[in-house]
């Protein structure tokens, strides 16, 4: 496993957090919830809206967020369980542009993109569940978010976790959530959604982020608490002050819904995204980026908690050498320190803009680092010493049993990646594998058709979604 | 005044404001002393244009003017008229939404490219900014978003100038991570700009800055 940091480094960092949490504190713009906090020997400032926790209501509280739960699918069949040692893929939550499949060019997000990239994961092995990849422009804002739920619901049976806008967004997410899974006990046992929480960075947690984190608590919603400070903007422009930031935000947020809600299923989700100081732009495919994402591994490990880590990340605008660069090296470090879940499949452009191609070869990359996370397995069958012998010098094992049994267990197959010699791939037509991904992804989409909603579901969610359109539409 | 230069050059926002301080005791205009720290701004922000100092740098550099512009600011408000500038923008971040980093690169940018800017804060109320932009006059209103249900805001902002009839008096921008180029045209502003440097060459179009050139 990869050690970013070594245990004196992350008690260093985890009790330096400990001491912002006390002594600089942190501004909770909800006052019921300050007053909350304050019963709980949190020292609070209703004035200036701030939060110090002492040390001991963090332990004491991030303790009680339960070590595994359950990630739920419409069906069971995409059931999984967040646990120490699992891993999980999904897509990213949050594209407003696509790269057009015929074109080639990027345009802004419709309804359509958004069901496509559905059924896309729906398909792919690999990645196990859907965020909320793709956010349809031709939606209005006030409820964009709630029609993308809709949408992943109608056109994927795997479970959708994303960033809903506001509580009242939130609210009609969970009716129809209640309606796919049967009921709000059916809903708390398999938790088909799952949120995305944000503070405000540097240490504040916007009246937004609380509301949604008391309703989520409320239906036993999984909860996934994502710190984003900027490195050199919003948190120190030094990794270390950078992973304190990370902790403070992520501990404080588990915190809070611990002491809301006790139990409630979370996650620990580091977004440590770096200021590129030659642009003023945000960078999320930077390898600072991917470092801490490896620390925060082992920092939320410490804490007892399950990590997500927004792997895959690139600032490239296209798929090309920089996208695949970024993308797998801020991959393999924070999977090779045991990262539970590995998410941000299918962007390119700073989380702005989709591929369907790209997807399809995260899917082909995903594959290869569960195949790293597997290592290598010695025992007596696959030392195959008598085989070796057998065989003796000279000798061929292709023709073999052990090889026939072992290989789908020992080598990754790749469905993308070309392997042939350079005259049979000019015979199939010399494809990139972009061109391959893209021939994939058209042909999930002329067949990959996930089983429908029954019709008495399908019509309670389009009754949600008009409510939800009176309800939350703002001019 | 060189050393008032070299202070924010360095982004020592002590030594600005020391030697600012030294310039008006020694009986120099305060105009003078101002049109010296736009000079030095104006540099770092070429600098930063050609990619020769980092965005901190420029902040920094901004930062410290600013500690010598809060100094000299009460002694030339009755000179307003006299100063020059390239035009006056207000810059507010969307009612209900807090997030001010990338709206703060652009002031500082704008200010170093020589534009008067006004910035409302955060979290704005849209009726203070048509209130501010009614009052005052301003070429330019900048209105930027992060969180998504916030950019409805900047529809309601057009909306109303259109109502009370001064739409026509000021151009409105807008911008933010929440923000899309479709969206910007959807609702009828005047233009979108996805970072610092794209929205100052905006604000130069918008104001006829650029053709003046």
């Amino acid at each position: 496993m990869l050690q970013i940091l070594d245990r004196t480094q992350i008690e260093r960092i985890h009790f330096s957090a400990l001491e912002v949490l006390e002594r600089t504190g942190v501004v909770i713009e909800q006052t019921d919830t300050l007053k909350s906090l304050g019963d709980v020997g949190v020292q609070v400032d209703l004035d200036r809206k701030l939060a110090r926790f002492p040390p001991y209501v963090i332990q004491d509280y991030v303790r009680k967020a339960p070590p595994h739960f359950l990630q739920a699918g419409r069906i069971r069949k995409f059931d999984f369980v967040v646990r120490n040692g699992s891993v999980f893929a999904r897509s990213l939550s949050g594209c407003s542009h696509v790269l057009d499949m015929e074109t080639g060019q990027c345009r802004e997000a419709t309804k359509n993109d958004t069901a496509d990239g559905a059924r896309i994961i729906d398909a792919l092995d690999n990645i196990h569940f859907c965020g909320g990849w793709i956010y349809p422009g031709d939606e209005h804002p006030s409820y964009r978010d709630v029609s993308l739920f809709k949408i992943f619901l109608e056109n994927s049976e795997k479970h959708v976790c994303l960033q809903a806008y506001e509580g009242k967004n939130l609210e009609f997410m969970i009716e129809m959530a209640k309606a796919v899974q049967g009921g709000e006990n059916e809903l708390r046992r398999r938790p088909v959604l799952s949120v995305v929480l944000a503070p405000s960075s540097p240490l504040k947690l916007g009246k937004f982020m609380i509301d949604q984190l008391d309703l989520a608590g409320r239906y036993g919603v999984p909860t996934l608490f994502c710190s984003t400070p900027i490195g050199g903007a919003t948190s120190p422009i030094t990794l270390a002050g950078h992973l304190v930031t990370l902790h403070c935000e992520n501990l404080a947020g588990i915190a809070l819904s611990q002491i809301l809600h006790p139990g409630t299923p979370v996650v620990y989700g580091p977004r440590p995204n770096t200021m590129d100081m030659r642009t003023g732009n945000a960078a999320w495919g930077s390898i600072e980026f991917g470092i801490m994402s490896a620390a925060c591994v082992q920092l939320g490990h410490f804490c007892g908690l399950p990590v997500d880590t927004y792997s895959l990340g690139t600032d490239s605008k296209s798929l090309d050498e920089q996208a695949a660069v970024e993308r797998s090296l801020n991959l393999v470090l924070p999977a090779l320190a045991g990262a539970n879940l590995l998410s941000g499949a299918g962007f390119i452009e700073t989380i702005r803009t989709a591929s369907f191609a790209q997807i399809v070869i995260d899917n082909e990359i995903l594959g290869m680092v569960y195949r790293i996370m597997k290592g290598v397995n010695v025992e007596d069958e696959t030392l195959g010493l008598e085989l070796m012998d057998r065989i003796g010098p000279g000798g061929s094992f292709l023709a073999e049993k052990h090889t026939r049994t072992h290989i789908l267990s020992e080598h990754f197959i790749p469905t993308i990646f070309d392997k042939n010699v350079r005259e049979s791939w000019e015979q199939k037509g010399s494809k990139a594998a972009t061109q391959v991904a893209k021939e994939r992804a058209e042909e999930i989409l002329r067949n990959h058709h996930p089983n429908e909603l029954a019709k008495d579901i399908q019509r309670e969610l389009d009754s949600i979604m008009t409510r939800a359109k009176q309800t939350l539409y703002k001019t | 005044m060189e050393k008032v230069y070299e202070a924010i050059i360095d982004c020592d926002a002590d030594a600005v404001a020391q030697r600012v301080r030294q310039a008006i005791d020694g009986r120099v205009d305060p105009l003078t002393v101002l049109e010296k720290m736009n000079v030095a701004i104006r540099a770092v922000g070429d600098k930063f244009g050609k990619g020769d100092v980092f965005i901190t740098d420029l902040v920094g550099s901004a930062e410290a003017m600013n500690a010598g512009v809060r100094i000299i600011e009460p002694l030339i408000l009755e000179n307003r008229g006299r100063i020059a500038t390239l035009g006056r923008v207000a810059m507010a971040t969307a009612e209900g939404d807090i997030h001010d980093i990338g709206k703060n690169i652009v002031i500082t940018l704008l200010r170093a490219a020589g534009f008067e800017v006004t910035n409302l804060g955060v979290d704005v109320p849209t009726v203070r900014i048509v209130e501010t932009v009614t009052k005052e006059k301003f070429q330019v209103v900048g209105v930027s978003a992060l969180l998504t249900p916030t950019v409805a805001a900047q529809e309601r902002l057009i909306k109303r100038l259109s109502e009370i009839g001064i739409r026509d008096r000021i151009k409105v921008m807008v911008g933010g991570a929440a923000v899309t180029r479709e969206w910007s045209k959807r609702i009828g502003s005047d233009g979108y700009a996805p970072d610092g440097l794209t929205t100052v060459q905006l604000v130069k179009q918008l104001t006829g800055v650029a053709q003046k050139k």
